[in-house]
């Protein structure tokens, strides 16, 4: 999301580029040795410039922390991680650098309380509903159990730090459908539909999301689920930054699928 | 009809021991199916049959199946599953098998050249190029190099 | 002469230990009169079998070579006494549990050396007298549910009498909530009221309610018990139970007997059936108005009642303090905290205060509820979010409500989600079937989520008959949660000294074969404080623990094991023993030490720390130990460690992986004492320079005991780096019995370090001998 120079400056966080690639996630199916071994880099690059890693996407996320917890109880998986390693004269020897998603990330270091402080433009007068999406919390035990991964509620609170409220729905917690996308798109586009219903029979502002992935579901998927966009789909930091009182344009709103018009209407 | 011919320890042995042992505890109570996002859309993906098919040894049926490649990756079932099974390690394990067997579903081919090719599944275009100058968005590496060797490396 | 009698126990010992070898080769050995094998030498051929050597070749010691000792060493002891053999002269020695059961590779070879050093033992025994002492009669039995009401009546029935001892102001425990009895449909309040109230009438039981064991000490036939007895508030015997006073309370809070249904006063009657008959304060909640005080005829109400302690002298205890229900918190998926998901035991008081009246209502909007689902196993074979083992009792009560609940609400949909229906009680199948007859409908897969939709609850699950998803909506979700010991069994235990199992129930002294006894003398238990059990298991286990307490105390009189410290003389009353003894069993009387026979358990502390080597335990001599050591580690080129390991928790642990067919190495060779607190450093420099290479001493963990054996092995340890041999060839390792599991591996990791030490050279070994002053 382009949504993200003015909110470093707004929260004072501080943003450094590394030449990251593919987390490996959409290796797994094909050779998990390899796919680990995509993260492994990734955490090594990190881990050598002694920086934390923020990621946008939950599978990222989750790919990453992932490899981290593996690999530190699987001897044999790290003799054959480092094995692949090899070709690139790299070894992973259990570089374990913070791996947090964004939304974490803002709701552990800065804090609801914080962000809360921060909103210049309170955003009362939306409802929006949110979707967490698998990743951001599951699987729960390589996560360390840090959000509730049946009921989670960081996200929730972190829309409720903008004024916004974030409503209950059934199907909250629902898949998108994003990882079966390129097996299947009827069965990715048929799950994504079920949350698209259900919310535009709800009647809400927004669709606020945490993954790209999901984004692709709900956002670029939307006119051909429900034959028109109907409801807006934000990343969080989108909804942040207009609470944070940026303007739509530095957000990347244009760049939206779904027309958010409407939504900008009743927040400026 | 399961005859009992069709039944392959050997590959039961490679999943315990490269991949997960978790399985072995499966007591076919059903709260995977029952979570799974994918089932009532697709109903042959049903993962508590696949535990249990995996777990008589029906290697080729099951490799060979286009089911196993119907996982959305939800892991809402491993969260629920109260016997520690972790079924989506066991779907990876099992489309890895498949793979080395030769079947690998053309979009898994698809994504592996992507990888291999151009180290990114979504290419930065000129038009997504300029649009990151435009916004004051740095430069990123157009084709990362790490990416393309390891996934140049697997076997497809 | 000596005996050794070896058993193949019909292949358990002859599958990996060649018997008739190790035989050969032990017959060898001087002394060895006799040395046979046999099938199954705890069978009566066996026994003869040895009974006849004993006569016919005049043996004087007897060594017995087959499972662990926890099993049979009584009934060997028995048969040689039969023969005309002090009972004493019995060396057991345990090739199966921990030898032919744990080991593949060099059983043979092990047994060889364990028998060795049995026969060793066999030689330094003397004879010995049973004890007798006078007991106290009387017998407390913890938790007034159905168990320990059925255990009080069978022992005052017996003439023993009985303090029954309640934490909640009425007995009646888990059985007085519920509303019929599976299968037969018993009333449950109508069997249960007539016993409470025999209870109360009983002269021999006096019932001691809202009262919590505090603290234990003494011995079996002599313990002494302080039980913390918090106010009532209400005198029983001047109670009307006109119930003026909870009408004028103002305080209302949720009834627990109640399951937070309904709502009580501060001031209450625990339910109409209570035993005392009589009305309750609950301090907790009173503001201490004084409002019951006026409104009372009777000036029955004390405000200023407070809580004092009583000491109760017992010979014997009953643990019977049931089950608990678990904590549904992580079952977040099945939204444990809507109104109208409910537990099964809050269904038991629907069913008694609302069914009666011919409805069902919903708890959050007063609607009638037309559909029912049961999810059985919530919590329960599910030891990521509950327990690991399954409840027993849901399959049969799931059925029992839904079959009450047809019998009044026939229109009533019942759904019964299942994981496997577990009916094997006598009667139950029958009773699984009417249910099916009834239309009751079991849906074989375990829901994954309850929704909460605004159409109401939906349920959604795979019916794994059909392969079929089934979406459900209904209007009541009873769950039935995993049973779990009562609260607060951990502590009681540890002031109970008696150890719990992995699943935190009581372990008991055996599974099969000594199912309610503990592991401690004259400590037993009964119903669910052993596991999740029904009413009917609960009140055989009762009899039982009424029977063997009976069997402990009936007499008056009580044989107490021999092995208890003697004084031989030369005290000069440095008070070191008094000091020490974890048990307060030993004084100083005149200047020389004097021990409570009934108190003391044997430890031996007293023994191993006396300075004047001025006591001793009969048959644990540091001679005869260490010759037994010799024996062990003789003949071996590999490195070998000696297990000094008490025989209650860590000889049990050992036994248990045997048990569980876990397996380790063969370099560990295990001597088991009464407690490690037996051991000084005479045995530990000695078990060194005699050819261990490592000692692992394995105590009971937290206990008194494992304190002093840590500090033993921290001194030593010091003592033999200055003697130039490492300090980890000492190696201490506290144990309790749930994690026998890991003993193998505690085992092998102490054994791969001392391979990575090697030998311990002759020259080392030559100055440990010269440090304890022994000679080779």
């Amino acid at each position: 999301m382009s949504s993200r120079p003015g909110h470093a400056e707004a929260l004072g966080i501080e943003f450094v580029d590394l030449p990251f690639g593919c987390c490996g996630f959409p290796l797994e199916p094909l050779d998990r040795v390899r796919s680990l071994a995509m993260a492994a880099y990734n955490l090594m690059l990190a881990s050598r410039e002694g920086l934390d890693i923020a990621t946008l996407c939950s599978a990222c996320a989750e790919t990453l922390i992932k490899a981290e917890w593996l690999l530190s109880r699987e001897e044999g998986l790290l003799r054959r991680v480092n094995r692949v390693l090899g070709e690139l004269d790299a070894e992973y020897k259990g570089e374990a650098p913070r791996v947090l998603h964004i939304a974490r990330m803002l709701h552990e270091e800065v804090g609801v309380e914080r962000i809360r402080g921060l909103v210049k433009r309170p955003l009362n007068d939306l409802r929006v509903a949110v979707h967490y999406g698998c990743h951001y919390m599951r699987p729960s035990e390589a996560y360390g159990g840090f959000e509730d991964p049946e009921r989670p509620r960081s996200l929730d609170e972190l829309v409720e730090a903008t004024g916004a409220e974030s409503v209950e729905y059934p199907g909250k917690m629902d898949c998108c459908g994003g990882g079966l996308l390129a097996m299947s798109e009827r069965v990715a586009k048929e799950m994504a539909a079920k949350k698209l219903r259900r919310l535009s029979e709800l009647g809400v502002d927004a669709l606020v999301l945490i993954c790209p992935f999901c984004a692709i579901m709900y956002d670029r998927y939307q006119s051909l689920i429900l034959g028109e966009g109907r409801i807006p789909v934000l990343y969080y930091t989108q909804l942040l930054g207009l609470a944070l009182g940026l303007e739509p344009e530095a957000l990347g709103l244009d760049l939206n699928a779904v027309a958010v018009d409407g939504l900008l209407e009743k927040v400026m | 009809m399961i005859e009992v011919d069709e039944i392959d320890t050997r590959f039961l042995r490679r999943l315990k021991s490269e991949f997960d042992e978790s399985h072995l505890a499966c007591f076919q109570c059903g709260v995977c199916s029952a979570s799974c996002p994918v089932i009532e859309i697709e109903a042959s993906f049903n993962p508590r049959r696949i535990m249990k098919m995996t777990r008589l040894g029906l290697k080729s049926r099951v490799l060979s199946s286009d089911y196993i490649w119907l996982c959305s990756m939800c892991l809402l079932c491993e969260e629920r599953c109260p016997q520690g099974v972790r079924i989506p390690e066991v779907m990876t394990a099992l489309r890895n098998l498949a793979v080395e067997e030769g079947y690998i579903p053309e979009p898994m081919r698809r994504i592996r050249s992507l990888l291999a090719e151009g180290g990114r599944l979504y290419p930065i275009d000129d038009f997504t190029a300029e649009e990151r100058i435009d916004r004051g968005l740095p430069e990123v590496e157009a084709e990362p190099e790490f990416v393309k060797r390891l996934a140049g490396g697997v076997k497809a | 002469m000596i005996g050794v009698f070896i058993c193949r126990c019909g292949g358990n010992i002859s599958g990996t230990v060649d018997c008739e070898k190790v035989r050969d080769i032990v017959r060898e050995e001087p002394d060895v009169a006799v040395a046979r094998v046999h099938s199954f030498l705890c069978s009566k051929p066996g026994l003869e079998m040895i009974k006849d050597a004993i006569r016919r070749r005049k043996l004087s010691r007897v060594v017995v070579a087959c499972c662990s000792p926890h099993m049979h060493e009584e009934t060997f002891r028995r048969t040689i006494e039969e023969a005309g053999l002090n009972r004493h002269l019995l060396v057991h020695v345990n090739i199966r549990e921990q030898c032919s059961w744990v080991h593949r590779e060099g059983a043979t070879e092990k047994a060889v050396s364990l028998i060795r050093a049995g026969i060793n033992r066999a030689r330094s025994l003397q004879p010995l007298e049973e004890l007798e002492v006078e007991v106290c009669r009387d017998v407390l039995v913890i938790g007034g549910g159905i168990a320990g009401i059925t255990a009080s009546l069978q022992l005052a029935a017996s003439g023993l009498n009985v303090y029954l001892v309640e934490r909640k102001p009425s007995i009646g425990g888990r059985m007085a909530q519920l509303s019929k009895t599976f299968p037969t449909l018993d009333c449950a309040p109508c069997i249960l009221s007539p016993k409470m109230a025999e209870v109360e009438a009983n002269p021999r039981i006096r019932v001691i309610t809202n009262a919590e064991v505090e603290s234990v000490s003494g011995g079996p036939g002599d313990f002494t018990v302080a039980v913390r007895i918090r106010p009532r508030g209400v005198d029983p015997e001047r109670c009307l139970k006109c119930g003026r006073c909870a009408s004028v309370c103002p305080i209302e809070v949720p009834d627990e007997f109640e399951e937070g249904l309904y709502k009580r006063k501060a001031i209450y009657l625990p339910f109409p059936q209570a035993v005392p008959s009589s009305y309750a304060i609950d301090f907790e909640h009173c503001t201490r108005c004084g409002a019951c005080v006026e409104a009372c005829p009777a000036e029955a109400v004390n405000l200023d009642e407070s809580e004092h302690v009583e000491e109760l002298r017992v010979g014997a205890i009953i643990v019977a303090t049931g089950f608990d229900l678990i904590d549904l918190e992580r079952l977040r998926n099945y939204h444990p905290e809507h109104p109208d998901v409910i537990t099964s035991l809050q269904l038991e008081r629907l069913i008694e205060r609302e069914l009666a009246e011919g409805r069902v209502l919903r708890r959050s909007d007063g609607g009638r509820v037309k559909s029912v689902a049961y999810i059985l196993c919530a919590g329960s074979r599910d030891p990521h979010r509950g327990v690991a083992y399954c409840s027993a009792v849901c399959c049969p009560y799931a059925i029992k409500q839904s079959i009450l609940l047809k019998e009044y609400l026939p229109y009533l949909k019942i759904w019964i989600y299942y994981t496997d229906m577990r009916m094997s009680g006598r009667g139950f199948e029958a009773f699984y079937a009417e249910a099916r007859e009834r239309g009751v409908e079991f849906i074989h897969g375990r829901p994954g989520e309850v929704e909460v939709t605004p159409e109401g609850l939906t349920i959604t699950a795979e019916d794994i008959d059909t392969g079929l998803l089934i979406r459900n909506r209904v209007d009541l979700v009873v769950l039935c949660p995993a049973l779990i010991p009562s609260r607060g069994l951990d502590e009681l235990a540890s002031k109970l000294g008696i150890p719990l199992g992995e699943d935190l129930f009581i372990a008991p002294r055996h599974p099969k074969l000594d199912p309610i006894s503990t592991l401690r003398r004259g400590i037993y238990a009964a119903g669910a404080a052993l596991g999740p059990k029904d009413i009917h298991e609960s009140v055989v286990d009762a009899m039982a623990a009424a029977s063997k307490a009976y069997e402990l105390l009936g007499e008056g009189r009580l044989r107490l094991s021999p092995y208890k410290p003697v004084y031989i003389g030369g005290c000069d009353g440095c008070g070191v023993c008094v000091e020490v003894c974890p048990l307060d069993a030993i004084k100083l009387v005149d200047g020389e030490p004097k021990v409570d026979l009934v108190s003391c358990d044997g430890c031996g502390a007293c023994v191993s720390r006396c300075p004047r080597e001025a006591l001793r335990l009969p048959n644990y001599s540091v001679e005869g130990l260490l010759r037994e050591v010799e024996a062990l580690v003789s003949g071996v080129e590999e490195p070998v460690v000696v297990g000094f390991f008490d025989d209650e928790i860590s000889y049990t642990a050992a036994d248990s992986a045997g048990t569980a067919r876990l397996s380790y190495s063969t370099a560990i060779r295990i001597i088991r004492l009464p407690s490690t607190a037996l051991l000084d450093r005479r045995l530990l420099l000695g078990a060194l320079a005699l050819g261990a290479d490592g000692v692992m001493i394995c105590e009971a963990e937290g206990t008194p005991r494992a304190e002093l054996t840590a500090r033993l092995v921290e001194e030593v340890r010091g003592e033999l780096e200055k003697l130039g041999v490492e300090g980890e060839r000492l190696h201490f390792r506290p144990m309790y019995l749930p994690i026998y599991k890991m003993l193998p591996s505690f085992i092998d990791d102490y054994v791969k370090r001392v391979r990575a030490l090697g030998r311990i050279t002759e020259e080392a070994r030559s100055r440990l001998l010269e440090g304890i002053g022994l000679k080779a």
